[in-house]
């Protein structure tokens, strides 16, 4: 419980935290900017041609922006005792290091989750009212209706967190934890696309950014690839927490620091 | 005295670890990029002649290209902050206090080294996809080689830019997570949050994209791809040096106030 309380007061008095929620901050307002556009590209077409108006939801920046925030978070809760040393100060007062390491895991997730959360939800509820009662099939779902995929958005950025998390007790740097977690994010998914059929469908559902979509897709959502169900996608989903957190855990025990 | 500068900042730069981590990391992407094509071509070669006509496939240069891309992004912004991290940005201004020629021979060093490994990969990616192929009528695989070696070069040079460019922001946040992510996007996520922008804002500002600029600057289109190709080649080229130089002159005005 101290370990806890002590990696929470570390976490939130550290200034890149700030600056990382700030990045969300930021990406929640071009949410609403983006609804904003919305509405008015929508007032702008001939009656005619408004049904026809597909447009990404409003939450689409976030969805963009939340992941590389959440990883840094993550990558940074651990890297960052590395770079100055103070990991062996913090060894020499938890000395059970599974206990430090699964502290620092509770309080990363502990953050994302709620954090995730707010935000979507925020950028989903203003961006319905903004866009109000022009009929744009993206934003027509009530927020109520939306919660499975909200909550799936948080999840899915909370689990990213933790693999940024992990991916920084094993290389221990930040650049390489950062750019670890992007690879996986942003690299797999147009070289699984190269593979031939049908395996790069099969490879591209497995993909951390293709999970949510199969868990709970956004509302007029284009769809279409789905191969998992939506349970399988959380399972998936789980999987890389879990492995982030075992090959973290074991190297952040068993390692010299 | 810039030349004992710009040796010492060799010297460090192929003496660390993360260096070679780095350079192994876009040297096993572009392998994988060559594989993918092995794979391509032997699919290829049990399809019936209908089904080969439909065979599209990315050009592999470019792929591995995009990757050295961030590839040297990162090691742009790790050759600064590794200093401020470690401390030794006070020893390396001890020794060297001038601090203009200090961050120009960082800098040399570092888009030189990446301009260079960036030509490497893009080039031999191209010829080794070009020798896996043959003479099979592989759509967008039979042009002369000779037509495509400038925009070949024009994405070589782009690893160039993308080092440049980290090392300038890295300079100016002095974090290592800053400069990556700051990078991250622009490499990867302004191009896609463009491509959400209705006609002709989608084309007109995903043209200005990194990854959209070398095809323009040597007067190629952009043709099956999310970027646009609104500019003239002497433009995007200009765009291209912005990118490079920009960052670097504004962190250099910094350099020269703040305290390290």
């Amino acid at each position: 419980m101290d370990a806890l309380a002590a990696e929470w007061h570390k976490l939130r008095s550290v200034k890149s935290t700030a600056w990382t929620l700030a990045a969300l901050a930021g990406s929640v307002l071009l949410c609403f900017l983006w609804s904003w556009f919305v509405a008015r590209h929508w007032d702008g077409r001939p009656p005619g041609e408004r049904a026809s108006m597909r447009a990404a939801p409003a939450e689409q920046p976030l969805v963009l922006a939340l992941p590389v925030c959440a990883a840094v978070l993550g990558a940074l809760a651990i890297t960052s005792e590395y770079a100055t040393g103070m990991i062996r100060t913090s060894m020499a007062t938890v000395p059970a290091r599974p206990r430090l390491f699964a502290a620092k895991a509770v309080v990363v997730a502990g953050v994302v989750l709620p954090a995730g959360l707010a935000s979507v939800t925020a950028a989903v509820t203003v961006g319905r009212a903004i866009v109000g009662g022009r009929a744009v099939p993206s934003f027509a779902e009530p927020v109520t209706g939306q919660v499975p995929h909200l909550l799936g958005l948080a999840v899915w950025a909370a689990v990213i967190a933790l693999v940024g998390y992990g991916a920084g007790a094993v290389l221990r740097s930040t650049a390489g934890a950062i750019t670890a977690v992007v690879v996986l994010l942003m690299v797999l998914p147009p070289l699984a696309d190269l593979l031939p059929g049908p395996w790069d469908a099969r490879a591209g559902s497995v993909l951390l950014t293709r999970l949510p979509d199969q868990i709970a897709a956004a509302p007029a959502a284009p769809g279409g690839a789905e191969l998992l169900s939506p349970t399988g996608a959380v399972a998936v989903l789980l999987l890389y927490a879990a492995v982030a957190l075992a090959a973290g855990a074991f190297s952040f025990v068993r390692r010299d620091s | 005295m810039m030349l004992d500068a710009v040796a010492a900042e060799w010297l460090k730069l192929r003496t660390v670890r993360s260096t070679y981590i780095i350079a192994g990391v876009a040297v096993v992407f572009a392998i994988l990029a060559l594989l993918l094509t092995v794979q391509v071509v032997s699919v290829w070669d049990g399809m019936p002649a209908e089904r080969r006509a439909r065979v599209r496939m990315a050009e592999p240069a470019i792929l591995a290209g995009w990757i050295a891309g961030l590839c040297a992004a990162v090691l742009g912004a790790v050759a600064v902050t590794s200093e401020y991290r470690s401390g030794m940005i006070r020893t390396t201004l001890t020794v060297m206090q001038r601090r203009a020629p200090l961050l120009a021979a960082k800098a040399i060093v570092v888009g030189g080294a990446a301009l260079a490994a960036g030509l490497m990969i893009t080039f031999s990616v191209f010829l080794g996809t070009r020798l896996i192929i043959g003479d099979r009528p592989i759509t967008g695989f039979q042009t002369a080689i000779s037509a495509e070696l400038p925009g070949i070069a024009a994405r070589g040079c782009l690893v160039g830019v993308y080092a440049l460019l980290a090392f300038g922001l890295a300079a100016l946040l002095r974090s290592t997570a800053g400069a990556i992510v700051t990078v991250v996007l622009l490499w990867y996520i302004v191009p896609i949050a463009t491509g959400f922008l209705p006609a002709p804002w989608d084309e007109r500002l995903s043209s200005f994209t990194l990854d959209a600029l070398p095809e323009q600057a040597v007067g190629m289109d952009n043709a099956d791809s999310v970027y646009g190709a609104v500019l003239p080649p002497p433009a995007a080229a200009a765009v291209m040096l912005a990118y490079a130089l920009l960052p670097p002159a504004a962190a250099m005005l910094a350099f020269r106030r703040r305290d390290a």
